[in-house]
């Protein structure tokens, strides 16, 4: 007779999991029951053209947006029904980055700390880390209407990182950094993931999802394409050996096609 | 809970990011420390200004006088003209805060609750409508305080009423016309509806200007006049000069005599004056009697009166309190 395991753990949760999640705009679906999931400690990268859903669905994700269906879990916490809960281990990037301008970058960070009700001890050394470590700390009681775009971009990704968040959603991150800025951003990330955090951004830059995510998912008016590492979306359009540039064309070409296709001819 | 220093996530806590971020707007180089820190060299200067403005001003309550009628008609028109401006400024910065300024995601994604963060920010357009206000009747309220009648402070809870009455009915207003309008025209219709309403101000305020007749009228045919227009004072439309005049207050000090006021303060004042004695004396002739003389004829509640004893002397029925005063006001002043 077999026995099961005393101190056998359950598996742990998905870091996200999307099932169903739709949303409507007027006659427009923007997101059309889409499903994917991030593992743990993976960054995953949601591509796809412009007006595909992905700044959509990662508002839903962030309770930014109500959903019009489905599920999404954080950790295993329901975001929908305890979005308080997922928003406390969750941090939100949006493209433009969201600054006070009239506080310094210093005054951002104590406020945003503050938001998360993070301890303050904590959060003036966190701050202090997040500051040095992306070139920021001799402007950190300079106000943020006097910094650069890269410099703006920077500090309010010390904002969402001041909590420690478990799960980061990133909409474009890179736009506007500088190469090296993009490369202090790219290892912190990196450091982020290795500590246990999880990423899930969308980008235009291909090369940086290439080399950066773990799992890609490529987005099409608000359906999942395709979704997996890199040498299966390869293998999937029988492209081994080539770029995700030339992957994503083809797969989204294709889709385009057989939209086209099943559309009802125009009657005369 | 330490108001001053709020606990982080909480309203108060985001309440004064707001105020912060208002102060710091306009490239404010100076500190609230600072403004506050002038204040005493102000101080100096503003009783030479208003110690002869609380000889002539009556001591609130107002009882049922013509004179006193026209004072009440002028501060509701003050407070009607302070709301209709709370109201314009309202909704501007209603439109800013709501749909304009794009930190509403930022504090969305945050783990705050939404009825928190838009009664904050409702609350940070109320604030920042009253400094204008503070700023104009601040100085007159204060001395008129310590000269005239600690009443005077009602008009802080009037002002900052009207503030966040304003605020809710700007609120009202841009929902509606979000809803009906949508944004971009909301913000369009909002700054027209603000102009025209300044332009209307600014014209009624000219009017006397415009009209000889205006410049020419003298204090008595004033009276008359406001006499002959039959006001009653009490009616719905004269309503915010109630708490201004500190007559919930006195209503609500003692429940039990709350019937009796409600009833008592409601005499109309032609009726109460016109039919039985002659128009009482301006107030400029009035106050150059002695502050006890004055405080008899007010007697609603004087400074020195309790909370009780001005109950009850609201439950006096007020055409016996009108007669005593006029009685006394028509006999020969002792100065003049």
């Amino acid at each position: 007779m077999t026995t099961a395991p005393v101190n056998a753990t359950p598996p742990a949760p998905d870091a996200l999991r999307l099932s169903g999640l739709t949303k409507r705009f007027g006659d427009k679906t923007a997101v059309d029951a889409i499903a994917f999931h991030v593992r743990p400690r993976e960054i995953y990268a949601l591509l796809g053209p412009n007006g595909a859903g992905k700044t959509t669905t990662l508002r839903m994700i962030a309770g930014l947006l109500a959903s019009d269906g489905g599920d999404i879990s954080i950790f295993g916490v329901d975001a929908i029904k305890d979005p308080l809960a997922a928003k406390q281990i969750v941090a939100w990037l949006p493209d433009e980055p969201l600054l006070y301008d009239k506080l310094t970058a210093w005054e951002y960070l104590e406020f945003i700390a503050g938001l998360w009700r993070v301890d303050t001890k904590l959060a003036e050394q966190r701050a202090e880390d997040l500051l040095r470590l992306l070139g920021l700390w001799d402007n950190r009681n300079d106000r943020c209407e006097t910094f650069s775009r890269g410099m703006k971009q920077k500090a309010v990704l010390a904002g969402a990182l001041i909590h420690d968040p478990r799960l980061l959603m990133l909409d474009e991150p890179l736009t506007g950094l500088d190469a090296a800025a993009s490369r202090q951003v790219k290892d912190l990330l990196r450091q982020k993931v290795a500590d246990g955090a999880s990423v899930i951004l969308t980008t235009h830059i291909l090369e940086v999802a290439e080399r950066m995510a773990d799992r890609i998912g490529i987005i099409q008016s608000g359906r999942i394409l395709v979704e997996g590492a890199l040498g299966e979306l390869q293998a999937r359009v029988g492209a081994e050996g080539q770029s995700l540039e030339d992957v994503f064309l083809s797969l989204t070409r294709q889709a385009e096609a057989e939209a086209r296709s099943a559309e009802p001819e125009p009657q005369t | 809970m330490n108001l001053f220093r709020p606990e982080p996530g909480g309203a108060l806590w985001l309440l004064r990011n707001e105020l912060r971020l208002f102060w710091r707007k306009g490239d404010k180089k100076t500190s609230l420390r600072a403004v506050l820190s002038q204040s005493p060299s102000a101080g100096r200067i503003l009783p030479l200004i208003f110690r002869p403005l609380s000889e002539v001003v009556p001591p609130p309550p107002l009882g049922s006088a013509p004179m006193e009628a026209l004072a009440l008609a002028a501060t509701s028109v003050m407070i009607a003209f302070i709301a209709t401006l709370i109201i314009s400024q309202g909704l501007q910065r209603t439109i800013e805060a709501i749909y304009l300024r794009n930190d509403l995601d930022l504090l969305l994604s945050a783990p705050l609750k939404g009825w928190t963060i838009l009664i904050v920010r409702s609350a940070g357009v109320a604030i920042s409508t009253l400094p204008l206000y503070v700023f104009l009747l601040g100085p007159p309220i204060l001395w008129l305080t310590l000269l005239n009648s600690p009443l005077w402070l009602t008009a802080i809870p009037t002002v900052l009423a009207l503030a966040f009455g304003g605020t809710g009915v700007a609120l009202l207003l841009v929902t509606v016309l979000f809803r009906l309008i949508g944004p971009k025209r909301t913000r369009i219709a909002a700054q027209i509806l603000s102009l025209v309403i300044g332009a209307a101000i600014f014209i009624l305020f000219q009017l006397p200007n415009f009209n000889r007749r205006f410049r020419e009228i003298d204090e008595d045919e004033m009276l008359e006049g406001f006499e002959a227009l039959q006001v009653d004072a009490d009616a719905f439309y004269f309503f915010p000069r109630a708490p201004s005049q500190a007559t919930p207050l006195q209503c609500c000090s003692s429940r039990s005599s709350a019937p009796v006021c409600s009833r008592s303060a409601s005499g109309s004042f032609p009726a109460a004056s016109s039919r039985t004695q002659p128009p009482s004396q301006p107030w400029s002739r009035a106050a150059t009697r002695p502050r006890s003389h004055r405080a008899a004829c007010a007697p609603a509640c004087s400074p020195q009166s309790s909370a009780r004893s001005c109950a009850s002397s609201f439950a006096t029925p007020s055409s016996s309190r009108v007669s005593a005063c006029r009685s006394s006001t028509s006999s020969p002043s002792p100065i003049s």
